[in-house]
């Protein structure tokens, strides 16, 4: 590469440009940070009327006392992910269980119908009703959810006993000794495979939602800052008269060597920046690991560039803010940065999937707060 | 020594130079007057190495530069009618960035070196935006001083400066041409007859010796007379 030494001064003298913004870049990000903070603090309050992430209660009324249906529950009790959401409270009737709903004291309840587990053996299937006592909550889609995963392994042993019954079908298997397979099955899956502790963590509440709404939020806002820094490092982006820019052109700095300088410098200010926040976050209990020091390295090199090419793409400085501002928010909005997905509108679910934004939310929410 | 030879060139189809040739020897200080639009920057630029005319040689110390401009910007040095400053820098660290040298470098050159004629090092530490017209002059004219150029290429060197200013920069140039230096100077300024050996006057992408046109008449009457052609 050519003339590296005049590159190398330009980009000392944008780091020296930059430099004189600190204080401005500093001040804004902590006022940022402290308006986000109190968003952050009372987000769960304000979106669900709750200030807590307490175990969720829900009523379970079994009909049948049978010896499976109460193993069977016990089991579901055991399960590290029910035990780590919500709480189950056995009721003694379908009304008891209505009424807990009605009056809020119960997010959902659980009635099992009689002989469910038999049925559920002989291949009948006679499904649990759950009710919930509001719609469209987040709630419900985690309860939802958390059903769905525990339907899984119920149905791979619906299966083996399937197959019990279609092999001894087949092959004029006495009756008997088709029931006792089965029974020994079920009391293999339910007593051994259900406990094992491998296929319970492997379905943990942790893998449903990666990380917790407040996590989520800060990884948000964060970029939300970062970008919203473009405010301050516009000034510095768009000074560049022609006669500037043709005295680069004299000591052979071309466009592309001129944004890379650009380019490394917001980098370095949006990382000092991040610092600031990270620091501020080191008193709360949101506070980040060390390593995300390294991870979120790249991270700022992305918004950086954003930054750049807005820059050069937009002539006016106002505009190219109002263009960065306007962008991020809504970008950030269809990642589920701000309301989680599930909340949003189902076509919302679409546009998530294809949104860079999402994959920038996972990438600052792993480097903040690693999982696993 | 500098030669032009048949400088041709256009922007959106209109030609702004038309065959242009010029030739000077070191150690004399051309000037070049023209009515706003008439090309003089385009022409500066072209010496320069900024922009690589249409077709025509340009040639300095008998090597042409025509098929690779570039190689001229090492050997020119083109202080535009704008300053490239940076306003919220010192003067220094604009130096810095024009500059190959260290602070003491920088500051040992100003001091010693006939660039002291420009008393830069007086509002070394001045931030730009603090600046005079005059000294942000200086200071542009400094930036490329120090690289040493064996031609000084000058566009509008005296707008918005007061007379003490003027009288330095005109100093320099005195003292840049008798040390061996080429000075090409465009401006509107009337001055222009008392310091360049030459001057020519570019009209209509063409470019006349003064003298030919008429010896003795006034500079408006020039300009009047290059019009009515």
């Amino acid at each position: 590469m050519k003339n590296n030494s005049m590159f190398f001064r330009l980009i000392k003298t944008d780091l020296r440009r930059c430099m004189k913004l600190f204080p401005q870049l500093f001040i804004a990000a902590l006022l940022f940070m402290t308006a986000a903070f109190f968003i952050i603090k009372y987000s769960t309050e304000i979106m669900y009327e709750n200030t807590d992430f307490s175990r969720l209660d829900i009523a379970i009324y079994i009909n049948d006392d049978s010896e499976y249906d109460i193993m069977g529950f016990s089991l579901v009790q055991e399960m590290e992910s029910y035990q780590n959401s919500v709480n189950l409270i056995m009721v003694n009737s379908e009304d008891e269980c209505l009424r807990m709903l009605e009056a809020g004291n119960v997010y959902a309840s659980i009635i099992v119908p009689d002989g469910f587990i038999r049925d559920f053996m002989n291949g009948t299937n006679t499904p649990i009703r759950i009710i919930f006592n509001r719609n469209n909550t987040f709630e419900e889609y985690l309860i939802n959810d958390l059903f769905l995963y525990s339907a899984v392994p119920l149905g791979t042993e619906q299966a083996g006993v399937y197959t019990i019954n279609d092999i001894c079908v087949k092959y004029n298997i006495d009756d008997e000794i088709n029931h006792s397979m089965q029974v020994q099955l079920d009391t293999e899956y339910l007593t051994k495979v259900l406990l094992r502790q491998e296929l319970f963590s492997t379905n943990s509440f942790d893998e449903l939602a990666s990380h917790s709404l407040n996590e989520t939020l800060v990884s948000s806002f964060i970029i939300f800052i970062l970008f919203l820094m473009s405010f301050i490092l516009m000034q510095f982006l768009k000074e560049s008269s022609p006669s500037y820019m043709m005295q680069l052109k004299l000591k052979g700095i071309g466009k592309v060597r001129f944004a890379l300088s650009k380019t490394i410098s917001v980098s370095v200010s949006l990382y000092s920046v991040l610092l600031v926040i990270l620091a501020a976050l080191s008193f709360t209990e949101l506070k980040a690991g060390f390593s995300s020091l390294i991870y979120m390295i790249p991270a700022v090199f992305i918004i950086s560039c954003v930054i750049v090419i807005f820059s050069l793409l937009i002539k006016n400085s106002a505009t190219a803010n109002l263009t960065i501002f306007i962008i991020t928010a809504i970008m950030i909005y269809l990642a589920g940065g701000i309301l989680p997905i599930e909340q949003l509108p189902a076509f919302i679910g679409r546009i998530y999937e294809y949104n860079p934004m999402t994959f920038l939310i996972k990438y600052v929410s792993y480097s903040l707060y690693p999982i696993g | 020594m500098l030669e032009i030879k048949e400088i041709y060139m256009s922007y959106n189809k209109n030609n702004i130079l038309n065959g242009v040739s010029l030739s000077a020897d070191y150690g004399t200080c051309i000037g070049l007057i023209g009515t706003n639009g008439a090309g003089k920057s385009t022409l500066l630029s072209i010496i320069a190495g900024v922009i690589k005319p249409v077709s025509g040689d340009i040639i300095l110390d008998d090597k042409n530069f025509s098929s690779n401009p570039s190689d001229l910007r090492k050997l020119t040095g083109y202080v535009t009618q704008d300053n490239p400053l940076i306003p919220e820098l010192t003067a220094m660290d604009n130096l810095r960035l024009w500059t190959p040298y260290s602070k003491k470098e920088i500051l040992n050159r100003l001091t010693k070196s006939p660039l002291s004629y420009l008393g830069v090092d007086k509002f070394i530490n001045l931030t730009v935006k603090k600046m005079s017209g005059g000294m942000k002059k200086r200071l542009a004219l400094a930036s490329v001083l120090l690289n040493n150029p064996k031609v000084l290429l000058l566009d509008e060197p005296f707008t918005a400066l007061d007379i003490p200013a003027r009288y330095d920069i005109l100093e320099y140039i005195k003292y840049f041409r008798e040390n061996g230096g080429l000075v090409i100077c465009a401006s509107h300024e009337e001055a222009i007859f008392n310091f360049c050996d030459k001057v020519y006057l570019l009209n209509n992408g063409t470019l006349t010796d003064t003298h030919e046109i008429s010896d003795g008449l006034s500079y408006l009457d020039i300009l009047r007379k290059s019009n009515e052609k």
